[in-house]
């Protein structure tokens, strides 16, 4: 048997926690020691219960093995262990990191990336929120690390792919399975543009409910901060948010309309004390992190166009040939007003003109159309 | 001795001459009646024996045979009673009247001889008019139903007795007449009008453009946002109905059972609104009996289905083709009726099965897959029917109490008159009366664009990622929103708006 074999075998072991893998590998110094113990050795180590040791004596180690030696091999997978020098270091240092790490991909992890998770159901404040800080921060050669989850996660994703950058997704499944499956292109794309897809779990694992919070503090663990964009009360988001805090990492929230269901979650935790985050650079300063040093590139002819106020450089507007009646609309929608309704008793336009204004506003690319008639700015 | 007296049968709201013969011949007594009648006609016999002892006639002790010619048509109910009793009565010689030809007898004997209303009397007497006969004996309840139609005698009568001392020449009975423009005028204004309406200028910008083009309609709102309360006042800006337009309705309605007696004409379009769990017989027309359902009872007015994604599969499919061809044929094993359904579907639905996805204050509690379930049947076929879409939002408190005047249904209907009136002269001859019926082929020649507005739209299809489907949807809105400007080529403007209003079919937003 090679050695990675070892290493896979302890990895594929679902009973036993990642705590209990670690304190073995401690022990015995390797995976193949543990996989040789005989049962007494096994019973006398006190930290393992019968059921843990009836499932390292297990009969069909070989077979697993080579399941999943073959899995990687089709789906081009490959492992990173506890002891390999790449092992990363921030991940390290948190209390239960997993004994190895399955991934597909360049192993790259930046020094300096921000987790942006979020909830599933988003509003669409929080999918352009989303979209515009992911996409900021890799402007700035921030690396997003985010669950690929629906919603926000995605969103987060996307958003790092469109600046050009190398964004993590981190699975709750075999990093061979695409979950959810809507999420197909995202995967590739994320692939494609040379970014990584890390799981704890072997390939093969199908996505189960109960692995999903636990990949969560991979999450954080990779990540030099946390950013929660949207996140409704009792969410997995805040779960991130509370891991976060127990490794030590900075915890950043972005402010919603009080009444929003899908930002109280997010408002609590600013109260509880997490950084509030208006644009990038409160993200940034943090970090005492410096611009020059990451490379500023395809920002050039997406601003020239852009109307709205961004984050950076907010009260700054830009209107290139448009005419009087779109700019009171943009106007509007910059006031916080989004539905088309609102917009018309706002700006005192007819309706079949504001029709007309929105359309070609959104076929210029400075408005986007929301599902129930609102409209955003585009970032 | 024979004797002919004239009847109506009904196939779907239209009538045809029924010719009762009765024969009375000596041998053993019986009473029979053929050709082709149901239970209700069979049983006739009991009611016209009775009808005439107790009307203090002599029921002939002979053998009495009728037949309902045309042999070949289905008689159904109790509508020949009369012309059975008549038949009967100048069979034995009891009635002396000179041109029997001139008379069709309408109506259900009681037992005592007394006459009882019948559905479908409008019809009925549309046909006696068409068939040149002068004279039309309906029961008293139904006589301002009837008076409608001119040219024609309409004879309101209680009795048996009545009609034979009518015949006789003893004591005539004065024809029954109704004002028509009465009628009109006294149409009380409806309750509702859109100046209830505060703020959704988006949706009721869309329900104008539905009511000027005669364009179907899908609003999605979450609960509470005011969907059926714009839906009910859609009739009230739909255009005046004409006298020809209220007669259909109203023989519908009447071959139905669903007009009341009082009432002679149903001068105001409908709107109908059945509940979501509705068979599929009941929304198109059907059953053993066939009769109207709501697509033909909402003729000329508004078909609303509110929780459309509720309905069953099978009724909202069924409503496809008579949406397309503006009728609905049912076809029984030995039975084809064909009824009129020219109406504005209006389909409401939440946004997802709780109904809050749409709304940030409150939690969505649908899950991803009840959502995609959900939303799924948003694409259904008939989707292809409907030309607008509306998104409606709830108002807020304060837009409910700002104190603004809001536009008038009367004030609205005018504009809707104007542009309807484009699209009949333009149309005229055709057989088309709005923008919504445009056929493919007439789309090319009456939605014609010109470069620019080709190019924006092509660009607008690239951008959105608007499904094929909606091509020419799009092209018949730009169309009436054109006509709503009195413009007589589709600008870009025109296109724009119309885009604006197919929001189902951008892509990442359902459909």
């Amino acid at each position: 048997m090679r050695e990675v074999d070892y290493w896979l075998w302890l990895s594929s072991l679902a009973g036993l926690g990642p705590v209990k893998a670690r304190r073995l590998l401690e022990v015995y110094g390797h995976p193949q020691v543990i996989y040789h113990l005989p049962e007494e050795k096994l019973k006398q180590q006190g930290l393992l219960t019968p059921k843990n040791i009836e499932e390292i004596l297990g009969r069909e180690k070989r077979e697993r093995i080579d399941k999943i030696t073959d899995l990687m091999l089709k789906k081009d997978i490959k492992l990173i262990t506890f002891l390999d020098k790449s092992y990363p270091e921030k991940l390290k240092h948190i209390y239960d990191p997993p004994v190895a790490l399955y991934y597909r991909g360049s192993f790259a992890l930046s020094e300096f990336s921000v987790a942006v998770v979020g909830s599933r159901r988003t509003t669409n404040y929080g999918s352009i929120t989303a979209k515009k800080l992911s996409y900021e921060l890799a402007l700035r050669g921030v690396q997003i690390v985010s669950g690929m989850a629906r919603g926000i996660d995605s969103i987060a994703h996307e958003g790092c792919l469109d600046a050009g950058g190398k964004t993590v997704a981190v699975l709750g499944c075999g990093p061979d399975y695409i979950y959810p499956p809507e999420n197909a292109r995202l995967y590739e794309g994320i692939l494609g543009a040379g970014g990584l897809i890390l799981s704890e779990y072997p390939p093969g694992t199908p996505p189960m409910q109960y692995n999903f919070p636990a990949r969560n503090r991979i999450i954080s663990g990779i990540s030099s901060g946390v950013l929660i964009v949207e996140a409704a009360q009792r969410s997995g988001s805040l779960i991130t948010a509370a891991l976060a805090l127990e490794q030590g990492r900075e915890v950043f929230a972005v402010p919603g309309n009080i009444d929003c269901a899908y930002s109280r979650g997010t408002n609590s935790l600013i109260r509880e004390g997490a950084k509030i985050v208006l644009g990038v650079e409160d993200i940034l300063e943090e970090f005492d992190y410096r611009e020059e040093k990451a490379t500023v590139t395809g920002n050039g002819d997406t601003a020239g166009r852009r109307a709205g106020n961004t984050a950076s450089g907010a009260g700054h507007k830009l209107y290139f040939g448009l005419s009087t009646g779109e700019i009171r609309v943009i106007k509007t929608i910059q006031k916080g007003i989004h539905h088309i309704d609102e917009i018309i008793q706002h700006s005192n336009i007819s309706i079949s003109e504001i029709n007309n204004i929105l359309f070609m506003l959104e076929m210029k690319g400075v408005v986007a159309q929301m599902p129930g008639k609102f409209f955003e700015l585009c970032p | 001795m024979v004797s002919k007296v004239k009847s109506c049968v009904l196939t779907g709201i239209d009538g045809c001459v029924v010719e009762v013969e009765a024969d009375i011949s000596n041998g053993i007594p019986a009473f029979d009646i053929v050709g082709l009648g149901d239970t209700a006609v069979r049983e006739s016999r009991e009611r016209v024996r009775a009808a005439i002892k107790n009307s203090g006639l002599e029921f002939p002790v002979r053998r009495i045979t009728i037949n309902l010619a045309p042999a070949n048509l289905r008689k159904v109910g109790s509508v020949y009673d009369a012309a059975i009793a008549v038949g009967i009565m100048a069979a034995a010689g009891a009635i002396t009247a000179s041109e029997p030809d001139n008379f069709m007898f309408l109506g259900e004997l009681s037992l005592d001889g007394g006459i009882k209303p019948v559905n479908g009397i409008l019809s009925m007497v549309c046909c006696a008019r068409n068939n040149r006969i002068k004279n039309v004996f309906v029961p008293a309840e139904n006589a301002n139903e009837a008076a409608v139609v001119k040219e024609i005698n309409v004879l309101p009568v209680r009795t048996l007795l009545e009609i034979i001392a009518h015949l006789n020449g003893q004591h005539l009975i004065t024809p029954h007449t109704v004002d028509i423009s009465d009628i009109f005028r006294q149409n009380t204004p409806s309750s509702v009008d859109f100046s209830d309406v505060r703020g959704q200028a988006h949706a009721k910008r869309a329900l104008e453009i539905a009511a000027c083009g005669a364009h179907n309609l899908l609003m999605v709102g979450t609960p509470g946002s005011g969907k059926t309360m714009l839906a009910k006042r859609l009739p009230t800006i739909l255009p005046q109905m004409t006298f020809e337009e209220a007669l259909e309705l109203t023989k519908i309605y009447s071959v139905s059972g669903l007009l009341p007696y009082k009432n002679s004409l149903i001068p105001s379009r409908p709107f109908r609104n059945p509940h979501h769990t509705i068979s599929d017989t009941s929304l198109v027309g059907g059953g053993r009996h066939i009769r109207p359902g709501e697509v033909s009872l909402a003729h000329y007015g508004v078909l609303f289905l509110d929780e459309f994604p509720e309905f069953g599969m099978e009724a909202v499919e069924a409503l496809r083709q008579p949406l397309e061809d503006g009728e609905i044929c049912i076809t029984k094993a030995n039975n084809s009726v064909t009824y009129p359904a020219r109406t504005t579907l209006i389909c409401a639905a939440n946004p997802c099965k709780c109904g809050y996805y749409l709304d940030s204050s409150q939690k969505c509690s649908c899950t991803p897959r009840v959502l995609k379930q959900y939303l799924g049947k948003f694409s259904r076929p008939i989707l292809d029917r409907i030309d607008i879409h509306a998104e409606v939002k709830p108002v807020r408190y304060q837009d409910i109490e700002k104190k603004g005047e809001e536009e008038t249904s009367g004030a609205i209907r005018e504009r809707v008159n104007r542009t309807r009136k484009i699209q009949l002269e333009r149309y005229v001859g055709m057989g088309i009366y709005s923008n919504a019926e445009l056929p493919p082929a007439l789309i090319r020649e009456y939605c014609r664009l010109d470069r620019t507005t080709a190019s924006l739209l092509r660009r607008a299809f690239e951008k959105l990622g608007l499904s094929a489907r909606a091509y020419d949807r799009i092209l018949k809105v730009a169309r009436t929103i054109a006509d709503m400007d009195g413009s007589d080529s589709i600008k870009s403007r025109h296109v724009a708006e119309a885009i604006q209003y197919r929001s189902f079919d951008r892509a990442g937003n359902r459909g």
